[in-house]
């Protein structure tokens, strides 16, 4: 479970400071499917970020199961960004000198799993995908869709409680992003906490939560049952 | 994070800009190897220099007259007093060595050393250079029989070998008269009866005196050295240097042999021990050489040389290397003394040794500072390289920490890719390194061996110099990667 509480972001920009986040409170229970909505500027990326542990909050407090993270080291919070969290990109951000499975196999390589285990699980993850027969393919020789897809097997290479997905869908054609939906769906009714980042109010209707942000503040936090 | 997964890591990102990690390892590698050969060179040549100065060549102190003895009277010297136009120069004797050692208490040596070339009489008779020679000897039997007439001694038969002390110095032949002549004077004839065919035509030789082989350290390891009675007796006798010995007398039997090279005869009287001494003025080692004795001790035994010039230069050596300057000073002094008109030079072969030094260091300072440019431009490349890669991949390094890495995880991915890249600059360089150490040597000095014991160790010390350089500026770029903000390098387009 997650607990944020007065979550303030501030930028310095040098010549004027813009705050991002406005004292966020929100709570995010395991198994939800939560869909981040808002305008340009709005702060959601800003939110997400701050959640997946990728940027420190300038004031408020994060607990993680209970546990507070703002007193934790980088290496600390490096491993539990490992343990726990799983990111799906816009522009899927794989490394392009790397082929699919040796990108899966990353956040393997640092959690130390051993070489054997990691190219098992990692082919294992890119079947789930539907990629068994593109493992070799290098970034550049995979569609938009098929990328995403390698990017959602690397997030889920750890087996992590949260996933974390900004604009999963925006780079991507209507038909190629209902497929990565429907992959966050089934992930979610597995049992994944997926969280998503979204300007498209069309997918703010997907998941059991939408949360709506204007100007650095939640403005909206409504739940489906 | 294991050092397999590093490496695999690295090597990834290093070909995503190939031409540029290629360039920069390259550079490393250039300056890597000057560094290395440049400190190698360094260090070997102070070493050496330092031990050449207890060397006995550089314990020498040699005087010379100035100006072209052909021309100038006065600079006949030294040379044994001269009848004819020559009479009336004041010239420096043969007899004057132990004079000068009694006069001059800094010097424990006196001796002469002149080095020629030794061509073997059958190669000299093949060349078609027979017939010349033969006429110039049987002039010189001439002149020699008219100062024997003077002196009454015997020119054909001065001593109980029965052979005959000549020479001339240097020259087309190098040769000189003498040898096995048989019958009646202006008539020769060359007796190579018993004489033992060398394998070589030539090779390289000392007419020296006894305390020669004293002054420089040389012992026989077999047979004997030349003594006084042989100098003065004009014996044809000769010693050879270790090598020189296997290379004429491949089956060991030197001693006791005769020879014929230059129009003479000599017989092997011994054999010298193994030595690490190089003729300076060519640099080839004594163990290359024969010695004789100087003929002009023989020619003073006859009353009068047959020589019409001088001999350049007395040599004389001092025990221990600090007591040289005195020395040369007191010379000096006894010289201007006893020859107050004759022009001398007394020289101090180890400042000769200085000149050079100073001249060399003056090289190496500008050797040294274009090293150090070298390895500099190398590591500004890198660290320039680095930096962009750095930029590059801001939105990598996002990723990466998203994925789990940490800041310190970064920051070692970037070092050990500086560090991949220095180790095969350092690598490549280092292996190139002894090549240019051996341009060094050939284009700056002679006689600086490679190989010596510390040869690898200075080698590495230049190379670990280079390669920290190298590391030391792959480190703010490293640096600069840590430091980035993640969800900057996220949002980085």
């Amino acid at each position: 479970m997650i607990e944020l509480k007065g979550i303030t972001k501030i930028y310095d920009l040098g010549h004027m400071q813009i705050t991002a986040l406005k004292g966020i409170d929100l709570e995010i229970s395991r198994g939800e499917f939560i869909t981040i909505m808002g305008p340009s500027g709005s702060g959601k990326s800003t939110l997400l970020h701050i959640l997946g542990i990728l940027d420190e909050a300038d004031e408020g407090s994060y607990l993680l199961e209970k546990n507070d993270l703002t007193t934790l080291s980088d290496k600390e919070l490096s491993r539990i960004r490992n343990q726990n969290f799983g990111f799906i990109f816009q522009s899927f951000n794989l490394f392009n000198e790397f082929n699919a499975l040796e990108n899966v196999m990353f956040p393997l390589i640092q959690a130390g799993i051993p070489r054997a285990e990691r190219r098992e699980r990692a082919m294992s993850l890119l079947t789930t995908v539907g990629l068994d027969n593109r493992v070799g393919h290098y970034p550049n020789m995979l569609s938009g869709g098929e990328q995403q897809r390698v990017a959602i097997a690397r997030s889920l290479a750890m087996d992590p409680t949260f996933i974390l997905a900004d604009e999963p869908t925006g780079n991507l054609p209507s038909e190629q992003g209902a497929e990565i939906l429907a992959m966050l769906d089934d992930l979610n009714k597995k049992g994944v906490t997926v969280i998503m980042v979204t300007h498209d109010d069309k997918l703010g209707e997907r998941g059991t939560r939408a949360v709506r942000m204007i100007d650095g503040e939640i403005v909206k936090d409504f739940r489906r049952d | 994070m294991t050092i397999r997964d590093r490496l695999w890591m690295t090597f990834r990102h290093l070909q995503v800009s190939l031409i540029g990690s290629i360039l920069v390892i390259l550079a490393i590698a250039i300056g890597v190897a000057l560094a290395a050969a440049t400190t190698a060179f360094i260090i070997q040549y102070n070493q050496q220099s330092e031990e050449l100065l207890n060397h006995p060549i550089y314990r020498e102190v040699y005087v010379e007259a100035l100006g072209d003895p052909r021309t100038e009277t006065e600079l006949q010297l030294p040379v044994v007093e001269m009848e004819g136009n020559l009479k009336d120069a004041k010239l420096l004797s043969v007899t004057d060595l132990p004079l000068v050692l009694q006069s001059v208490p800094g010097l424990t040596h006196a001796y002469i050393a002149e080095g020629i070339k030794f061509r073997s009489t059958s190669y000299l008779m093949e060349s078609g250079l027979g017939e010349a020679a033969v006429k110039g000897i049987a002039a010189m039997r001439e002149t020699r029989a008219a100062a024997a007439a003077k002196s009454g001694v015997d020119p054909e038969n001065p001593k109980a070998t029965g052979e005959v002390m000549g020479g001339t110095k240097g020259g087309a032949l190098g040769g000189a008269p003498g040898g096995a002549m048989g019958g009646e004077t202006g008539a020769f004839v060359l007796d190579l009866k018993d004489v033992t065919e060398i394998p070589v035509d030539e090779f390289f030789g000392i007419f020296a005196t006894p305390d020669f082989f004293t002054a420089y350290t040389l012992n026989a390891a077999s047979g004997s050295l030349f003594t006084e009675e042989d100098l003065k007796a004009g014996n044809q006798v000769m010693i050879l240097g270790s090598n020189l010995a296997e290379t004429l007398f491949p089956d060991g039997n030197a001693i006791g042999s005769r020879i014929s090279v230059n129009w003479q005869t000599f017989t092997i009287l011994g054999i010298l021990e193994p030595s690490d001494i190089v003729a300076p003025q060519n640099g080839y080692a004594l163990n290359d050489f024969a010695f004789a004795p100087h003929f002009l001790f023989a020619g003073a035994a006859f009353g009068k040389n047959i020589r019409g010039q001088g001999l350049p230069t007395l040599r004389f050596a001092v025990e221990d290397s600090d007591d040289i300057q005195q020395a040369v000073i007191q010379l000096e002094e006894f010289l201007k003394q006893e020859y107050p008109n004759v022009n001398l030079r007394v020289t101090a072969a180890v400042d000769k040794l200085e000149t050079e030094r100073q001249k060399l260091s003056r090289i190496l300072i500008v050797l040294i500072f274009l090293t150090a440019a070298g390895l500099f431009i190398a590591a500004i490349n890198m660290f320039n390289l680095l930096l962009i890669r750095v930029i590059k991949q801001t939105k990598g390094i996002g990723v990466l920490r998203a994925l789990g890495f940490t800041r310190d995880n970064v920051l070692q991915h970037f070092l050990f890719e500086s560090f991949i890249m220095s180790l095969a600059g350092a690598v490549i360089g280092l292996a190139a390194s002894p090549f240019l150490f051996r341009f060094l040597q050939s284009a700056l000095v002679s006689g600086i061996e490679q190989g010596s014991s510390t040869f690898f160790l200075d080698l590495l010390l230049g190379a670990a110099i280079a390669f920290v350089f190298s590391i030391v500026f792959g480190l703010y770029p490293a640096y600069v990667a840590r430091q980035t903000e993640t969800s900057t390098a996220l949002r980085a387009e």
